[in-house]
Formats: C-alpha cells, structure tokens, sequence
C-alpha cells in the first residue's frame, strides 16, 4: 500500500490486457472489509443498562409533570404548578366580542331584531335554558321583555365550556343585571344532554326547561355552584 | 515497523471492483464534482456572514447580502448542496462497492444530480432575493423543493435495486447505515416540511417540529454517511476486519432509537411543555452509549496501525472524521444538559460545536471518500501530494482555530449574560476579536478547499501521463514535472 517512492511519473500503458488490468486492481487495494468477532465485555453491556436508568430517572426528575402546561421541569417554590383558573368575567368580556355585532355592547340588542340581553328573562332566568340557548343557537319567533323577535341565533357549541360559562357569567353581572355566576360543570353537563339536538324554537325550548335535568347532571349543580365563588359581581 | 501484508485476492471481488468502478464514473463524478463547488459556495457565504458580524458595514449597501440571507445561504448551501451530493454520491458507490453490482439507472441518476443543482441554483436565488420561508434548515422556498426532493426519490430507488439485487450475502455495517439513511432521509423532509411550511400543525408543535428536523437532518442524514465512510475506509485501507461485528449491531440501533429524539434541546427556556425538552435533554445524553460503542469500533480497528497515517491521505481524513466524531459528540451530549445550557445556550458556543460536527467530522470523511475512490473511479492519480498536504492542514488548522475561538468566546459571553450588571454592549465588544478570529479560520478552511479543488480539477482531466503508484502523502510529486513530461512528449510527437 505505502511502499511509493516513486519519484518518477511514468507513461501508463494502455492495456487491453484483462489479465493486467485485474492484477493492477487487485494489487490497488485490499479486499473487501470484513467484520471482526471481538465479543462485547460484559461490563460495558452493564455499563449501557446504567446508562438508561440515569437517563430514565432524569426524564422523570426534570418530567415537569408531563403536563402541557408544566413548563417548568421542576416546581418552583411559591409558583403554582399550572396557571391560575382565569377571571371569567374578564374571559367573559374577552368572549363577548363575538356576541357584540347582534346584541351590541350595551347588551341591548337592535331594536326589533335582535332581542337585549339587559334585563331580559332569558338571560336572567333559567342557568340551564341560557346554557342550552347559547349551546344550539335558536331559530323563530321569541317573547323577550315583552316584545317579539324573529331573527336567528347561531350554535356557539364549538367553543370551550370554559369559555361559555364566562361569557355567561359575563352577560348576567354587567349592564345592571345580577345574578349568579355560571358554573363551568353546568355547562359540561348541558353539553352532554342536549348532545345530537339542533337549533331551538321556542316551544321546544320551554318544554326542555320545563323537564328536570337528566339523572348524571343533578349532582352536577349544586357541586357547581360552590366553584364559582370567586367570581366577582360588579 | 510491521511489514505490509499483500492484499488477498479474491476474484470475482477483484472484477465486480473494476466492473463497479468503471461504471459508475459520470454519476459519482457529478456528484462530488458539484459538491466540492457547493462547499465552496458555502464557505464563501460563511465568510460574508463571518466578517458582516465583526465588520457590520463590509457589503452594508447590498440587500442581497443581509446577514438574515447569506447566513441561510451558508448553511442551505453546507448541508443540501455540499452535505447532499457528497453523501448521495458516497451512497451510491459504496452501495455499489459492497453489494458488487454495477450502478442501477445511471442516466436517470445523472439527471437527477442535474436536477438537484438546479434545485439549489434556485433555491438560493429565492433565498438571497428575500423569499426565505424563515424556517431554520427549510429555507428554500416552498416551489425549488420538489427539484430536490424528486433527484433523492431516483437516489432512494437505485440503493434499494442494488441491495436486492446484491452478490455479497453478507450485508456489511455500511451498507446498515446507508439503507437507513435512504429510508430516514425522505420521511424527515417531508414530514418537517408538512408541519412547518406547509402548515399542517402550528405554534410551539411547528417550533417542535423545525428542531426536530433540523437536528435530525445532521443526526440522521449526515451522520450516518459518515459513519458508514468510516466504517468502509478504515478497515479498508489498513487491511485488518472492524473490531467486533456485535459492538456495530449496539452502535447502529442504539443510534437509531436515540438520536431521533434530540432535537428539542435546541429549545431549552422555550414555552414548551417541559418534558418535551427533557425528552432531548436525555435522548442526547442517551447518545454516548452509540457513540461510544461506535468509537470502540474505529478506534480499535485503528490500533496498531496508526503509522500508516504518515503516508495515506484517505486515513489521515477517515481517522480525523472518526475521533472527532466521538469528540464532538461528547460536546454535543454535554451541551444538551439544562445546567450546561444555562451558559451556553444562545451563544457563539453552539455555532463552534455545529463546525465541529460538520467540518471534523463529516466533511473530513466525505474528503476521505473521494481521495479514496477518484483514483479508482478516473483511472489516474491525485496530481500532488503537496495539495494534499495542504488540504489536511488547512482541514485541521483552520478548523481548531474556528471551534476553540467560538466556544472560548461562548461560554465567556454566556457567562457575562447572566451578569446582569455587565451592559450587553460589552459582551458584544468582548466578542469582537473571537469573531475576526472565525473570519481568519474561515479562511484558512476556504483556502483548503481550494486546494482540493484543484486537484480535484486536475485528477478529472483526461491526462497522458499519470504517477504509476498511489500519491501518498509523504512522496515529493509535483504537477509541473507531469506538465513538463507532457509537453515534451508533444514536441517529440510533432518532430
């Protein structure tokens, strides 16, 4: 292989010589590589297995609680795990922004077509009808404050029931309505028993506030309405 | 000194070799060819970008040249255009080599290296004109990635026809590496480009995703290749089998289920979910069991015979990309850690520690594969053992250079960051001098890749007279001498 000290550049013979040809590439290189048997000690096998414990106790050391929001890989003292639950009335607010082009930001709708949310029996009344109305949407002719609309409301059941709950909370405390906070598992529970039911009429909604709630939602009430304490009242 | 054994000669072996050689020329020569032009091209933009950081009014007035551009261009350019053709190139020869069969579609595979630099001619134009996507390592507009990703789809095709179609009934631990390759390689791209480009996820997943495959692209792509260099080369030329067959099984799969997880440790501090970054943290630090294994592997077989590195200019790059493998991968694994990263993230110590990886460790192996297989593939010799030497030291120097003055200058400029009384200005006029210091290692790197070009040039002309014997390193061969000769010749044929 190395043995080349050969200073002088010489002519390359054209060979046709098949013969020649094979013994100059035979002799260019050596053979294929080729694997060796040396066995693995045993050790370094056990050295490996190690390797992966400590590997698998810093992943569950530093796992910040495999959560989605653990961003810390480790709790902090005085920091909260996770995020505080927010302020539904300023979610609610946030929330709003999509109800304003109907019912305006005064909560008092368009005169004629699209009913007020100030004042009005719907929003004020029954948590569990409001729940369902916001859910589904409705569709016809509705009584409100005294006054009939025949407009269309869509279904807002895309949304989170975080999200729903604190609009809700949101319309029954501002422009001089008050009453209680909406609890998040009411509208889980909502949810769930109006799953599969289109828009509303009218007539079918006060049919389904006049029945009591399904069984699993009953318990769901009162536990609810323990969580949303914090919630102000303007 | 042990007397050299005379190489063992198995026929068949011997005529698959000249068979698979001769054939496969036009194709391999395009791609090395064209990589050596694309890894000039990407030095070059690394210099601009270099010294615009030091010197931030050198080309000021050309929009074209903003650092935001060039920057990309360099590393663009590095990994597809150099990275890409060298590897795709070394794939299909050694493929070809191992499995004893001549090269499948050599034209489709001759169009698709026409194709592919046409896709990067383009891709940087898009870059450099200001239609960068702004995803790292997926810069190249969306409309010049089909130019490169259909040339790799021919790459994919041909390797598998040749392992199927394979002589040899032993698959040898390059040929693992490089069928992995094929198959890892189109499954990042296009995955990555789904989630980031083409938008099939977004937010922090997007972020997930560009790290993931950015640091795959080096991890799964590139290193393999060389690994796969290394593991052919070494043995090869010293003429002794790879240390243990059962150290490569542990090295390839513990690569394989290991560095895919990686990538996120790039994002460290992000608003990711924590364990997410864990999960890089460790698959890093997971990483030193391949890395080990597969250092014990070359360094073992390299035992021995380590006074053939005087003399062979294949070994020296092999055997250079092979322990600075197992160095920078250390680094690498080191630098994943949170408490590491506390200093050195965000500094000029990451960008030390990418050079180190792809410029001691992949380019030298890439360098290695061609001083080792165009002699054989153009039936003629490297033209000057001085250019050779040139090369290596250039390689060398200029990459020490380049790593120590980075991560000196990193971890001193991390360590001032998280002093809050030291105003950040400082920190930027601390790292000034560091910073020429790259531009003057950048240099010397350009400068040998210059070299190689040459030679490259030379050993791709067609000439009369050729040196009878393999150019070593410590032989005194001139070009001028092979001139002369030819020149005289000439006068002689025309008396």
């Amino acid at each position: 292989m190395s043995d080349t000290t050969q200073q002088n550049p010489e002519e390359q013979q054209p060979q046709a010589d098949p013969v020649f040809t094979l013994h100059m590439a035979a002799m260019r290189e050596m053979q294929e590589p080729r694997d060796g048997i040396a066995p693995t000690p045993v050790s370094y096998i056990i050295c490996c297995f190690l390797a992966l414990l400590a590997g698998g106790w810093y992943m569950g050391y530093y796992g910040g609680e495999w959560t989605a929001n653990g961003l810390s890989e480790r709790p902090i003292a005085g920091i909260p795990p996770t995020a505080p639950p927010q302020d539904p009335m300023v979610l609610g607010k946030e929330v709003f922004g999509a109800c304003i082009q109907c019912h305006q930001e005064s909560g008092l709708g368009v005169a004629g077509t699209y009913p007020p949310l100030a004042r009005s029996e719907y929003v004020l009344g029954d948590k569990r009808r409001l729940v369902a109305i916001l859910l589904k949407g409705i569709n016809g002719e509705l009584v409100v404050d005294g006054k009939v609309y025949n407009s269309q409301m869509p279904a807002w059941e895309i949304r989170e029931d975080e999200e729903i709950a604190a609009v809700l909370t949101y319309i029954r405390a501002s422009w001089g309505n008050k009453a209680d906070p909406v609890p998040i598992s009411l509208v889980t529970a909502v949810r769930k028993e109006t799953a599969g039911k289109g828009e509303w009429r009218s007539a079918a909604l006060d049919e389904f506030a006049a029945t009591a709630p399904a069984a699993p939602a009953a318990p769901a009430t009162p536990a609810a309405t323990e969580t949303p304490a914090a919630a102000p009242v303007k | 000194m042990i007397a050299q054994p005379i190489p063992p000669v198995v026929i068949p072996e011997v005529e698959a070799r000249i068979e698979v050689d001769g054939s496969s020329r036009p194709v391999i020569v395009l791609y090395w060819g064209t990589s050596l032009i694309w890894l000039t091209i990407a030095s070059i933009a690394g210099l601009i970008s270099s010294i615009k950081l030091h010197s931030p009014e050198f080309l000021g007035g050309m929009e074209w040249l903003t650092f935001g551009r060039i920057r990309a261009v360099h590393w663009d350019t590095a990994i597809y255009g150099f990275g890409g053709l060298a590897a795709s190139g070394t794939l299909l020869w050694l493929q070809a080599r191992l499995c004893q069969v001549r090269l499948p579609y050599r034209n489709l595979l001759l169009v698709g290296g026409v194709v592919f630099n046409i896709g990067l001619v383009l891709g940087t134009a898009g870059v450099l004109m200001g239609q960068s996507t702004g995803v790292e390592t997926l810069e190249f507009p969306l409309w010049a990635m089909p130019l490169l990703v259909v040339p790799y789809v021919f790459i994919v095709i041909a390797n598998f026809t040749m392992y199927f179609k394979k002589v040899t009934k032993h698959t040898y631990v390059s040929q693992w590496y490089l069928m992995a390759v094929t198959v890892w390689f189109p499954i990042l791209v296009l995955s990555a480009e789904a989630c980031t480009n083409l938008g099939a996820v977004d937010g922090v997943a997007q972020a997930i995703a560009n790290w993931w495959y950015g640091h795959n692209v080096v991890g799964l792509f590139a290193t393999p290749t060389g690994i796969a260099a290394a593991y052919y080369l070494i043995p090869k030329v010293i003429g002794k089998p790879i240390h243990s067959y059962h150290l490569s099984l542990l090295g390839f799969w513990s690569n394989a289920i290991f560095y895919n997880w990686a990538g996120t440790h790039h994002l460290t501090g992000g608003p990711l979910p924590a364990w997410t970054i864990t999960l890089g943290v460790v698959g890093s630090l997971m990483m030193f069991i391949p890395v080990i294994t597969i250092g014990i592997n070359h360094h073992m077989t390299m035992l021995g015979s380590f006074h053939l590195l005087k003399t062979s200019p294949t070994l020296r790059f092999a055997v250079m990309g092979s322990m600075i493998y197992t160095l920078s991968s250390f680094q690498g694994s080191l630098e994943a850690l949170r408490s590491h990263q506390e200093v050195t993230h965000f500094t000029h110590y990451t960008i030390g520690h990418v050079h180190f990886g792809m410029y001691g460790f992949f380019a030298p192996l890439m360098f290695a594969m061609m001083y080792y297989g165009m002699p054989r593939l153009m039936d003629q010799e490297w033209s000057s053992a001085r250019l050779i030497r040139i090369h290596f030291w250039c390689t060398v120097v200029g990459m020490l250079i380049y790593v120590t003055a980075m991560c000196y200058a990193g971890i001193r400029q991390g360590l001032m960051m998280n002093d809050p009384s030291i105003p950040f200005l400082n920190i930027v006029r601390f790292t000034i001098p560091y910073l020429a210091l790259r531009t003057l290692g950048g240099l010397i790197l350009l400068t040998g890749t210059i070299a190689f070009l040459i030679n490259f040039v030379r050993i791709i002309t067609p000439h009369k007279y050729t040196w009878k014997t393999p150019t070593m390193l410590d032989t005194e061969r001139d070009w001028k001498k092979l001139v002369e000769l030819e020149k005289q010749s000439e006068n002689g044929g025309t008396k």
